[in-house]
């Protein structure tokens, strides 16, 4: 590691402690809510292939 | 979302008797290489988030619940819609496969708790921090592969041994940073090289098929 790098790593300060898993503000486990978000989340990004068809399987 | 909203991009519907997407639109199978892009593009957005909000943590500007909160977000969201894209759409997600999903969240999940614990305690420095959160990213496309190989299986594959890992999943000498994908064919799943520099654990995996996908 550089000096510089060094110096930087050294005057770092992590702000807070870590919290366990299950405090995270969103669920561990899937929900039919997480499969809505994950839709959108897919297709309100950049990409071509929407996969929230309005006909699954059709 | 709308109609008008959805004219930007491409509807697709999955095929259950070709195993892959087509368009809507015309019935066109979407080759391997563009559902690769896809997945890499989302991956990519991905990391970008994941690398910012690393730096952010170690600028002071950010605390660590927060980080983890944010890197957690976007772990579920983007494993979670990689399981649907492999699966073949919201319809295929069966409660089996709702299960592997979330037992891979929980080791994900596992995963983040010790990479905010090994930062709390100064052992990671912000360079090596960035890298190891863009992997969370790379890894993502493995919940694709987990989902779209299930159904590979059956009598006529019986001969053939599981597919041990999936591109992506991290536990190959290049970490899931490669350019590996996985194709169908009448003979069973191979592993593709496509064209990138790879690790002796894809060549070895390529060199090891076909395999069934469970």
């Amino acid at each position: 590691m550089s000096d510089d790098a060094q110096q930087e790593d050294d005057n770092l300060v992590i702000i807070g402690d870590p919290i366990d898993p299950d405090e995270f503000q969103v669920s561990l486990t899937v929900t039919p809510d997480s499969i809505t978000d994950a839709i959108d989340w897919w297709d309100e990004r950049a990409g071509d292939l929407y996969i929230g068809a309005l006909e699954w399987n059709a | 979302m709308s109609f008008d909203e959805v004219s930007l991009g491409f509807q697709i519907t999955w095929n259950e008797e070709q195993h892959g997407w087509q368009l809507v639109s015309t019935g066109a199978t979407i080759a391997t290489p563009a559902i690769h892009a896809e997945i890499r593009s989302h991956a990519v957005l991905s990391g970008n988030l994941f690398n910012d909000i690393t730096t952010s943590l170690y600028a002071a500007e950010t605390p660590v619940a927060a980080w983890q909160n944010a890197m957690w977000a976007e772990i579920k969201e983007g494993r979670t819609a990689n399981a649907i894209f492999g699966a073949g759409g919201v319809g295929n997600m069966s409660p089996e496969a709702i299960a592997r999903l979330n037992a891979r969240l929980a080791e994900e999940a596992g995963h983040l708790a010790n990479f905010a614990q090994d930062i709390a305690d100064g052992k990671v420095s912000v360079l090596k921090a960035r890298d190891r959160a863009r992997q969370y990213a790379q890894g993502m496309e493995s919940s694709y592969w987990d989902e779209w190989k299930q159904p590979l299986t059956g009598p006529e594959l019986d001969h053939l041994p599981i597919l041990p890992t999936t591109p992506g999943n991290g536990d190959t000498p290049c970490h899931g940073n490669c350019q590996c994908t996985l194709l169908f064919t009448d003979a069973g799943i191979i592993w593709k090289l496509n064209p990138a520099s790879h690790c002796t654990g894809c060549i070895s995996l390529a060199a090891g098929g076909p395999y069934r996908g469970s």
